[in-house]
């Protein structure tokens, strides 16, 4: 069962990305904040992470920078989610080499497609930490 | 008051006042001698106003004030030049309350996004009935809020859009621009919807162009999103049998884009509103229709922020023409040459 790290500091978001999720057999560690992501990421190894950009103490694109830096993290795929919708958030996410993006609000095929494709690369070695 | 050699020959007292010029004995003189600070801005929005085109300029001292410049020409009875009349209107509380308008619109789309997602999703994936089957009420109604919550989803991000365009904060990213072909899919995109109401839609190029495609130097997802809500207000409005045409073609170093429609047509008196924000031709929209009325107002935004131009003839009853224009590029110019220009330039 993969494990997938949810970083996301809206509770209503959380819940449904949660739910989803499970019901597709993913086991799922919900935190709500940068901070206590980043800790769970090298705790629990998840096998991916979704990270929302937009939270209130440290945002996506500084956990995500953290998360690459520590060797503990690394080879980890993110999915950055994002609400902003905007293009240059997009191409930063790019940029700075999330594995994908999934702008909310988002249909759960996508998010779906999204999470398995990138676990796929992962698992053929396609993530370069 | 600009004399003929366009020096500042006369600056009133509240003129004097506000661009924080004390000593005036060094008139008449280029508005770049002037004892000013901001001497070179004011040079240049003067030479940007004109009576129709006002400019602004932002003195960076103390009072942060903004300054809309108007000109005027001073034409005597015999057709004699003395100069231009300078308009200068302290516009400095008009642009913080723009300012302000276009945060709180963001601020308010965000907060208003972020619900719609656990909407959205939940109601999305309990119509796969994964969390168990469904009765036909029970669907009918998931169905319907789920595309409401869609539709809030659209006005909210046309909200968006329009602040953002009108302050300046969407650029547009420009490059070669094969404008058949994202009509083309903007065509296909639609075609589900047009299937619904029996209606046609063509894609006509210029006969002579066939043998390369029209260029344009355009952001190309915006030219879809101009595409988009144009064609798709052709088949809100065109009645179930009707036909739409979108014809591509290219004169005078641009590339224009006509979408026609059969529609219900717009009475005369209502035209040079259509792309007014929150607009909509009250007599020919029928419950059947909905919409913010920020469309259009979307869409000449954009086709202006490349330097094109957009128009509207209609006849109620016989349909409507849209057209706008972009600025063409020749094909042989290659999309590598200008893909590195555009990049080295943001960069």
């Amino acid at each position: 069962m993969p494990k997938v790290l949810v970083i996301e500091d809206e509770p209503e978001n959380q819940l449904v990305i949660r739910m989803i999720l499970e019901t597709e057999g993913f086991e799922v560690v919900p935190v709500e904040d940068g901070h206590q992501g980043f800790d769970a990421a090298r705790i629990e190894q998840p096998d991916l992470i979704l990270l929302d950009v937009m939270m209130p103490d440290i945002n996506g694109f500084d956990v995500f920078r953290q998360l690459r830096h520590s060797a503990d993290t690394q080879h980890i795929p993110v999915i950055m989610l994002t609400a902003l919708a905007q293009r240059w958030d997009v191409e930063r996410a790019v940029r700075v080499g999330v594995d994908d993006y999934v702008i909310k609000p988002f249909e759960p095929d996508d998010l779906l497609a999204s999470i398995r494709a990138a676990l796929r690369r992962c698992q053929n070695g396609g993530h370069q930490p | 008051m600009l004399d003929n050699d366009d020096r500042i020959a006369f600056l009133n007292s509240t003129a004097q006042r506000w661009l924080g010029i004390s000593d005036v004995s060094t008139l008449p003189c280029a508005a770049e001698d002037l004892p000013l600070k901001a001497a070179e801005r004011f040079a240049a929005a003067l030479a940007a106003a004109n009576h129709r085109e006002p400019s602004d300029l932002v003195l960076n001292d103390e009072s942060k004030r903004v300054l809309q410049i108007r000109s005027v020409p001073v034409v005597d009875e015999t057709g004699g030049s003395h100069g231009r009349l300078l308009h200068l209107h302290d516009v400095t509380r008009e642009r913080e309350i723009d300012e302000m308008k276009t945060n709180f619109i963001s601020l308010v789309s965000h907060e208003l996004r972020t619900p719609l997602t656990s909407i959205l999703a939940f109601s999305s994936y309990i119509l796969t009935g994964k969390w168990g089957d469904l009765t036909p009420r029970q669907r009918t109604g998931l169905e319907s809020m789920h595309r409401q919550a869609r539709r809030l989803h659209a006005i909210i991000s046309d909200f968006l859009d329009v602040s953002r365009i009108e302050s300046g904060k969407i650029e547009m990213q420009r490059e070669p621009v094969a404008v058949a072909d994202v009509a083309a899919n903007v065509i296909e995109e639609l075609r589900p919807q047009a299937a619904e109401k029996r209606l046609s839609v063509t894609l006509k190029t210029d006969p002579s162009l066939v043998s390369e495609p029209i260029l344009a130097l355009a952001d190309e997802e915006r030219i879809a999103q101009v595409m988009t809500n144009l064609i798709g207000n052709a088949i809100k409005f065109t009645d179930s049998g009707g036909q739409i045409e979108v014809v591509i073609s290219r004169l005078n170093g641009v590339v224009q884009v006509d979408v026609r429609d059969t529609g219900c047509g717009i009475p005369p008196d209502e035209l040079p509103k259509v792309f007014d924000r929150f607009y909509q031709v009250e007599r020919v929209v029928t419950r059947k229709t909905s919409g913010t009325g920020l469309g259009l107002a979307i869409v000449k935004n954009i086709v202006e922020a490349h330097g094109g131009a957009i128009r509207v003839e209609s006849k109620v009853g016989e349909g409507t023409t849209f057209s706008f224009t972009l600025p063409a590029m020749d094909a042989a110019e290659t999309h590598s040459q200008w893909s590195m220009v555009d990049r080295g330039a943001s960069d």
